[in-house]
């Protein structure tokens, strides 16, 4: 018979039974060589399962809790719903004040020029004035559906988990 | 993060702070599978019983192919949150323990030490001046150990973290790695057979 190397290595660990076992055991006997291999091989099995077994911390698991906390519950669907929800409310907030919001495309409105600090200045006041609560009610309400809508769209395309 | 922020702002409670707690007692005696699909329904006391559950063999995976108990520390968590995290692609006809082994054996990979950087922090005794003749000879072989360990290809680092850090059967490996199981045979062979060299070299 040949030296049996590796069924030698599985003996080691104790992963070798029946005829297999049997014969290898048989072999050792005869054999010097793989004597001195099986002597090596089980003190290598026996010096990797005594390395220190760690304990787990109760910080683990907490560490664990306080990360998950900022992360969507797994299942939870899109709030797509909410997000149209909040968007047709700013659009309707936004219908009294349309004329003021067309206003700022009209022709007959001239832009300050870019360093003209107190033309600004003025061009905000005019428009301030003609501004109602439910036009900044309105552009607000739309910013936040559209934040809801690209903030769900990124938390579903999540990378494979490797 | 900010998502997150955004989320919690608009009222969505996405922890329920009694779950944090002991888990539901009739969990405990459910399979990984179930759990996970439960995880996967949003039932966070289900993956309090999988944290509880794994939290020891996925550290031990992770320390025998770091070296290191801090980090290994931190691949754990890091691993829980990648299971909490993405539990939607987790398939329930799979078996779950070979899914998070994965995770665990790809995270720690990816932070894992550079031969020679073994530490005396490593060590199980404590390095006192002067250690018994007896203690001091353990820790030098715990030490050889380590290092020769660090030389090991990733693959072989894998190996020897699942067969040793969770002490998986040759069967259990295969099904993780993905492997048959003589090649997770032959594998295993090849890793002792480097490492007795190595350490005989080593004395
Ligand atoms: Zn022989």
């Amino acid at each position: 018979m040949q030296h049996p190397e590796r069924e030698l290595y599985e003996l080691a660990e104790g992963e070798l039974t029946g005829n297999v076992a049997a014969e290898t055991y048989a072999h050792l006997r005869t054999c010097p060589a793989c004597q001195a291999t099986f002597e090596r091989l089980t003190s290598l099995h026996a010096r990797l399962t005594a390395l220190p077994q760690l304990q787990p911390s109760p910080a683990l698991a907490q560490a664990v809790h306080l990360r998950i906390r900022a992360l969507p519950r797994p299942g939870a669907r899109p709030h797509w719903r909410v997000a149209g929800l909040i968007f047709a409310v700013g659009l309707l907030a936004l219908l009294p004040s349309l004329d003021v919001l067309l206003g700022l495309f009209d022709d007959s409105v001239h832009l300050p020029a870019f360093t003209d600090w107190s033309g600004w200045f003025v061009w905000l006041e005019q428009l301030s004035a003609n501004v109602e609560a439910t036009l900044v009610v309105g552009l607000c309400a739309v910013a936040v559906a559209c934040i809801l809508v690209v903030a769900q769209t990124l938390t579903t395309l999540q990378p494979q988990v490797r | 993060m900010i998502f997150g922020v955004i989320s919690t702002a608009l009222g969505r409670s996405y922890f329920d702070p009694e779950a944090a707690g002991s888990p539901v007692p009739q969990q405990a005696e459910l399979s990984d599978e179930t759990l996970a699909r439960r995880l996967q329904g949003g039932d966070v006391d289900a993956f309090n019983v999988l944290v509880e559950r794994y939290q020891q063999v996925i550290l031990n995976v992770a320390y025998r192919i770091v070296g290191d108990r801090d980090e290994a520390q931190d691949i754990a968590q890091e691993v829980f949150v990648k299971v909490y995290q993405h539990i939607a692609q987790f398939k329930p006809e799979r078996r779950f323990f070979s899914w998070i082994y994965r995770i665990a054996i790809n995270t720690a990979l990816q932070t894992r030490r550079k031969p020679q950087m073994t530490s005396l922090e490593n060590l199980t005794l404590s390095v006192q001046t002067p250690l018994p003749d007896e203690l001091a000879e353990r820790a030098e072989q715990e030490r050889e150990l380590w290092t020769a360990l660090a030389t090991l290809s990733p693959r072989e680092q894998a190996l020897m973290g699942l067969r040793y850090g969770a002490d998986l059967s040759y069967e259990e490996i295969a099904a993780t790695m993905d492997v048959p199981l003589g090649t997770v045979k032959t594998w295993l062979f090849r890793a002792k057979q480097r490492l007795t060299t190595l350490l005989e070299r080593g004395s």
